[in-house]
């Protein structure tokens, strides 16, 4: 290039948050059990206690006991209650998150500016309806209020996807006066050593 | 098109401006001529090795440490001040240049304040802090240069040229036209001129190829 031409040149490099097909239910598969049944010991038996005894359950609820010729009681074989599998759960997929601050509230809605957690997008500037939001989230509402709104697909056990978008507001610890005090008092000791008046 | 055919380093009266980032130019990185550059804001792909402007600079074979002279900060939104802590640790020798707001005491007290243990805070508390602690450790070692600017004097991020109203003390850059959108992702474009002419109009050619940047 010469002169007083100018050259611009643009890259792309497509980003990608991520890709809903490339998620499994690998954690709901990972809790399948191997073993569904398992033995149950007897409960409120002294016996049952010590000796490892077994008793089986029927299905009124009443208790069976072997007698052996020798006068003692035969160990029964274990009784086994099915314990529920694990099958696939209810998950969400996230497409976008973002952290917003309440800049604005009006009669029925309310402005926000919206920071991509992900860092992948600028920020921007959006308004939502109060109707979006649930009676716990109107009564955090308020200028500078921070929420997180996710953006996403939401899986039923049976694998139905639905687009949502979740918003919920973030519950700050209460600050005391002295931890006010205490953090501009820092605030001070740092502007002493960077040499600014305070 | 093969980019490493049209990456060149500018001669030392080039004036050469970078635009990075996800949107319309979070972050600016310009060749002041002299193998001198200077920094405006900060943002970096996430997972990527550096900040934008930091891992093109190394791409070229640019030295940040001895090469930025400048480091500006033009305000305090996470999109503008992402890698900002790790651009002035990389830079040795710059001035950190920003307004009175950035390192008040309100702001550092509330910086301060959000780090304590269950305080919750956006990554912009982290870069603010991560930005102090290099001052300081830079204090001690009575390396530290802050320029603080007035409230006369101001450095705008990209804004609309229709909106855009030079004022003296301002430092901005205009675009003409619908808000460039670089990319989703982290996108860069630059444009470069003579020192010379570089008050005029620049001509812009557009191009386009795989991006040697972030951690691609």
């Amino acid at each position: 290039m010469t002169g007083n031409t100018a050259v611009l040149h643009q890259f792309f490099e497509p980003g990608s948050i991520g890709d809903p097909d490339e998620c499994t239910d690998s954690d709901a598969a990972e809790e399948r059990l191997t073993a569904p049944f398992v033995a149950v010991p007897e409960v409120g038996s002294s016996r049952g206690k010590s000796s490892g005894a077994w008793t089986n359950f029927t299905p009124s609820g009443s208790e069976e006991a072997s007698p052996t010729a020798g006068g003692t009681r035969a160990v029964t074989p274990p009784a086994y209650l099915r314990r529920p599998q694990a099958g696939p759960r209810a998950h969400f997929i996230p497409l976008e998150k973002r952290e917003g601050v309440v800049l604005e509230i009006g009669d029925e809605e309310f402005e926000a500016r919206l920071v991509d957690i992900l860092g992948e997008e600028p920020d921007v500037t959006a308004t939502f309806s109060f109707s979006d939001l649930s009676d716990d989230g109107l009564r955090l509402l308020k200028v500078g209020a921070v929420f997180y709104w996710n953006v996403g697909y939401s899986v039923s056990p049976f694998g139905q996807r639905s687009r949502v978008a979740d918003l919920v507001f973030r519950r700050l610890p209460a600050r005391s006066s002295s931890d006010v005090a205490s953090a501009i008092k820092r605030a001070e000791q740092i502007r002493d050593e960077l040499g600014l008046d305070n | 098109m093969n980019l490493d055919s049209t990456i060149s380093l500018p001669s030392s009266e080039d004036v050469e401006l970078h635009v990075f980032g996800p949107g319309y130019g979070e972050s600016l990185l310009i060749h002041t001529g002299q193998g001198r550059w200077l920094i405006v804001d900060s943002c970096r792909k996430a997972k990527a090795a550096a900040p934008a402007a930091i891992e093109w600079l190394e791409h070229i074979g640019v030295d940040p440490s001895q090469a930025v002279t400048h480091i500006i900060a033009t305000h305090w939104h996470d999109d503008h001040i992402r890698g900002l802590g790790e651009t002035l640790e990389r830079c040795t020798n710059a001035t950190f240049v920003c307004s009175n707001a950035l390192l008040s005491k309100e702001l550092l007290a509330l910086t301060e304040d959000a780090a304590q243990p269950l305080m919750g805070h956006a990554s912009g508390v982290d870069e603010i802090r991560r930005v102090v602690a290099e001052l300081r450790r830079r204090k001690k070692d009575d390396k530290a240069r802050i320029l603080q600017l007035s409230g006369e004097a101001y450095i705008s991020s990209p804004v609309s040229a229709k909106r855009y109203k030079p004022k003296e003390r301002t430092v901005s850059w205009a675009y003409e036209g619908k808000q460039p959108t670089i990319s989703r992702g982290m996108g860069h474009i630059y444009a470069r001129t003579s020192a010379v002419d570089s008050t005029k109009n620049w001509e812009i050619q557009l191009f386009e190829g795989a991006l040697p940047l972030a951690n691609a």
